[in-house]
């Protein structure tokens, strides 16, 4: 095996192993546990930085292993690929000191961190894949992986939630099997490349690829909550804060959206899926997702409900752009992989913390919050600006990639989405962040702050980083390694003689 | 060396004043707000002119500090020392975040004033609009927070319609970044163009009819954000017009525009002055008749092809001195509670004038048939009446037949 190889199977191996190995440790020993967990997550980012050098500077990293007779195991590190490996690893990193401390002193914490770990080895893994066979692969393991976090508090409210999740993403993965198999029998390979690989069926099967396309995109739209496919998502929302962040930003729906993106572009090809007049209909579908989940969000008091329908709206931007097919509208949606999750991640931590502090769930318990936890409703605030579009946090940035992308593209009722979006999310964030400011707190107010700090520094730190994160993504769009600089280095690949 | 440090001191006159918001560092700063506003004034004391590039911030940004420029930033200097001296009189509980929120807005303000680019300017303007959001709603009252509610929606419109010109015009320029961007459009497309910018600052400014939470906040907003009003947004949102707008390019029909409405915005100031002359509305028609006298000459000079020149460098200093008046105005005016004066929508005046106009209508009619003595009726006759009921009745069926032909006409095309 080449070093490339090796370092692929380190980046998974940084998370498997810990994460079985937590398996076995003892409830009480929760320095080995977190040792491991953290050891796990800074050397899968460090092996995730020395792999974006390489790829930025030439270098290819693959690993090939014969699994059946003319189907192999690939795991492949391009610049796409890495785009979700990094930010996975880090927000990992980041996922797993909150939940150190969202989980202090409860129950079945080594459970929870092996599944925690198994599921962020299968995110790295679809990102990773080379092919649809190794995408398929890791994408059931995330599901079989997520379905304990899912259910890990044990009420019934989990355990309703935890079935509707495994019947959607288990008929997902059936989808994405029947589609992949199909696939494999008309063309001979699952090879992801560049610009597709089935631009030669294009004339003996033009139906069946319409039909396999649209199995496909059924399969990992159930976990990009496509509507309507959407269900299990709020249904989800039981879970911890840090399995909801998890689902929302780090792992499965990130993964169903890294999905539309492979196959719209490393299967199909963006000029064959605009050919067979599927990409419009996607553009459509993820259009009205995007309303939809606005709309939805607009009329939830559970705070977790209304982002996880925020989530359901904003993860459709990404594949928006990817439907509209254009360098820049590209640029638009890939780069909102990343930003979604930065800014749904800060959202997230801060609901966790609002419910672990000082027990808010409901927004309408959340007047005067802002002046019990100014830092944490600090990065609410800034997320949420982010959502809306404002600029200059990273939100602002995607929008204006994918708008300015319709218009290249001649799909000008894509600005009005957009802004129709935005509306909406100033319609349904405002709201909330004018009751935690500006509104006096009820009753006698809350519980006042122990030693002066509004709550333990492992809830507090990761989302003040991570909201940082959003500004920064926004602020410093052109530096080097940005995620926009990164987004277009991929789109220079992918659309030859964009520049 | 010397351009390194005036590099320094533009961003420091942005960032400083955010750091200082935030309250742990206030609360342990020796006179905090004038540190905070230190920066800004030692470098209008000291620097005529400087520029700096970032290429690597947003789109492309710069700041850059000239002439013009610094009639705005003392401007604003004079107003936030002022609002700092009238924020201290505030109930102490309520300082803490009102001192806040005066310094992210004056950060939002001079950032628009130094901003060399568009997409700065929007980055700043969020920043302005929702830290002066904040500053109504801090007043506390009912009608503070209606006139609040009111600014955000104007603020949220347009922002999206700032945001649609702007992509409009990096399309047809086929440009992402914004360094060295170009405003001069043309054709159907610097109509469109100019609309929504037109559109969107005019909400941002309050200019009439659109000025419903200019007088509603005027009357009833806490005194540091009343003084701030005219000076901070109406003035930079009139100020982005100067900026995004291409003057002197022959824009006729956005220059007509501005033209009506700011000459609206005056004869309606100056009649309501005359109405309703209490000293609490004073400010609120004055901050309209300013405004719309400056919309005016604005018209004037978009719809200019030449001679405009002579006028530009006039523009920042009428901008500085239309933000000081209305402050000099209020600074010892107390907030009017919100229960004496109510708050009224701008079209409430079509139903007030509505009974008015009937009666004048009345009484129009009752002169006219003074000066035409009335003729005689013709008289009834049997003759007169017969067939009429018959011809009365077959009306209906006429125009039945003439809708179903119409509609017929209609299918068949």
């Amino acid at each position: 095996m080449s070093p490339g190889s090796w370092i692929l199977l380190a980046v998974l191996a940084s998370s498997l192993l810990p994460g079985l190995v937590i398996f076995a440790i003892a409830e009480r020993r929760v320095a080995l546990r977190t040792g491991l967990n953290l050891l796990g997550a800074v050397s899968k980012l460090l092996l995730v930085g020395w792999m974006l050098w390489g790829v930025a500077h030439g270098h290819a990293f693959e690993l090939r292993l014969a699994l059946l007779p003319g189907l192999d195991f690939v795991l492949r590190a391009g610049p796409l690929a890495l785009l979700f490996v990094t930010l996975s690893s880090a927000l990992w990193l980041l996922t797993t000191l909150y939940a150190i401390g969202y989980l202090e002193g409860s129950p079945h914490r080594s459970r929870f961190f092996g599944f925690f770990s198994l599921c962020v080895t299968a995110s790295v893994g679809v990102a990773l894949a080379g092919n649809l066979l190794t995408f398929l692969l890791f994408y059931e393991l995330l599901t079989l992986s997520t379905y304990p976090l899912v259910v890990h508090r044990g009420t019934e409210a989990a355990r309703r939630a935890g079935q509707s999740y495994l019947a959607y993403t288990l008929t997902g993965g059936a989808l994405l099997l029947a589609g992949t198999l199909w696939l494999y029998s008309l063309a001979g390979t699952l090879e992801f490349t560049a610009t597709g690989f089935v631009h030669g069926l294009v004339d003996d099967h033009r139906g069946a690829l319409i039909l396999i396309f649209w199995l496909l995109i059924a399969g990992v739209g159930v976990k990009a909550a496509l509507v309507p496919l959407h269900g299990w998502l709020p249904q989800a929302m039981v879970a911890p804060a840090p399995v909801s962040a998890l689902l929302h930003a780090v792992a499965v729906v990130k993964a169903g959206a890294f999905g539309i993106v492979r196959i719209v572009y490393e299967v199909y090809g963006v000029e064959l899926a605009a050919d067979l007049g599927v990409a419009l209909p996607l553009a459509a579908l993820a259009a009205i997702t995007i309303l939809y989940g606005s709309l939805r969000a607009l009329y939830q008091d559970d705070l977790k409900r209304r982002l996880a329908f925020s989530t359901v709206s904003q993860v459709s931007y990404i594949a928006l752009g990817v439907a509209i097919a254009g360098p820049i509208a590209t640029i638009g949606g890939l780069v909102h992989l990343v930003h979604q999750g930065l800014m749904k991640i800060t959202l997230f931590f801060c609901a966790g913390n609002l419910a672990e502090t000082v027990h808010i769930h409901r927004i309408s318990e959340m007047d005067g919050v802002g002046r019990r936890m100014p830092w944490t409703m600090g990065a609410f605030t800034l997320a949420a600006f982010g959502m809306i579009g404002l600029p200059p946090v990273a939100g602002f940035v995607s929008k204006w990639y994918l708008g300015l992308g319709a218009m290249q593209a001649g799909q000008d009722w894509v600005v009005l989405v957009l802004a129709g979006s935005s509306l909406l999310n100033a319609a349904y964030f405002l709201p909330i962040l004018h009751r935690a400011w500006f509104r006096a707190p009820a009753g006698n107010g809350f519980a006042p702050a122990v030693g002066g700090r509004e709550t333990g520094w492992l809830l507090l730190w990761p989302p003040v980083i991570t909201a940082a994160m959003s500004l920064g993504a926004g602020l410093l769009a052109f530096i080097p390694f940005s995620p926009l600089e990164w987004v277009q280095f991929i789109a220079r690949q992918e659309f030859i003689g964009y520049d | 060396m010397t351009e390194l440090l005036q590099g320094i001191g533009l961003w420091l006159i942005l960032a400083w004043p955010l750091l200082v918001a935030l309250p742990d560092v206030y609360r342990h700063l020796p006179q905090p707000w004038l540190l905070a506003l230190a920066p800004a004034a030692l470098l209008l004391i000291t620097t005529d002119a400087a520029t700096l590039d970032m290429p690597w911030i947003v789109f492309g940004s710069g700041l850059e500090l000239d002439s013009g420029r610094r009639w705005l930033l003392g401007m604003s200097l004079l107003l936030w020392l002022a609002a700092g001296r009238l924020a201290a009189r505030l109930d102490p509980l309520r300082q803490p975040a009102t001192f806040t929120l005066l310094l992210i807005t004056f950060s939002g303000q001079v950032g628009m004033i130094l901003a060399s680019e568009p997409v700065g300017f929007l980055c700043f303007s969020t920043l302005l609009g929702y830290g002066f959001f904040g500053l109504l709603v801090q007043g506390g009252g009912a009608g503070a927070r209606r006139a609040a509610r009111l600014y955000i929606a104007a603020l949220i419109l347009a922002d999206l319609l700032l945001f649609e010109a702007l992509l409009l015009a990096a399309y047809l320029q086929e440009a992402q970044r914004f360094a060295g961007f170009d405003h001069r459009l043309e054709g159907e497309t610097a109509a469109l163009y100019s609309g929504l910018v037109l559109l969107a600052f005019l909400l941002k400014a309050g200019i009439w009819p659109l000025h419903a939470w200019v007088t509603a906040a005027l009357r009833t907003a806490a005194p540091p954000a009343r003084l701030l009003l005219m000076g901070g947004p109406v003035v930079m949102a009139l100020l982005g017009l100067w900026r995004w707008l291409p003057a002197g390019q022959g824009l006729e029909i956005a220059g007509q525009v501005c033209r009506a409405l700011g000459a609206a915005a005056l004869i309606y100031a100056l009649l309501q002055a005359l109405r309703r002359p209490q000293p609490a509305r004073r400010p609120g028609w004055l901050v309209l008749a300013l405004g719309g006298a400056l919309l005016l000459g604005f018209g004037q000079v978009l719809a200019a092809a030449h001679g405009w020149e002579g006028a530009a460098g006039l523009v920042p200093a009428l901008l500085a001195l239309a933000g000081l008046l209305p402050a000099l105005l209020l600074w010892r005016q107390p907030a009017t509670p919100a229960a004496t004066l109510e708050d009224e929508p701008p079209w409430t005046w079509l139903a007030r004038v509505q009974p008015r106009l009937g009666r004048l209508h009345r009484r129009l009619l009752d002169g006219l048939a003074h000066l035409r003595p009335p003729r005689p009726l013709p008289p009834v006759t049997a003759s007169s009446l017969a067939g009429s009921g018959t011809r009365v009745t077959r009306w209906p069926w006429v125009i039945m037949a003439l809708a179903l032909l119409g509609l017929v006409l209609g299918l068949l095309a």
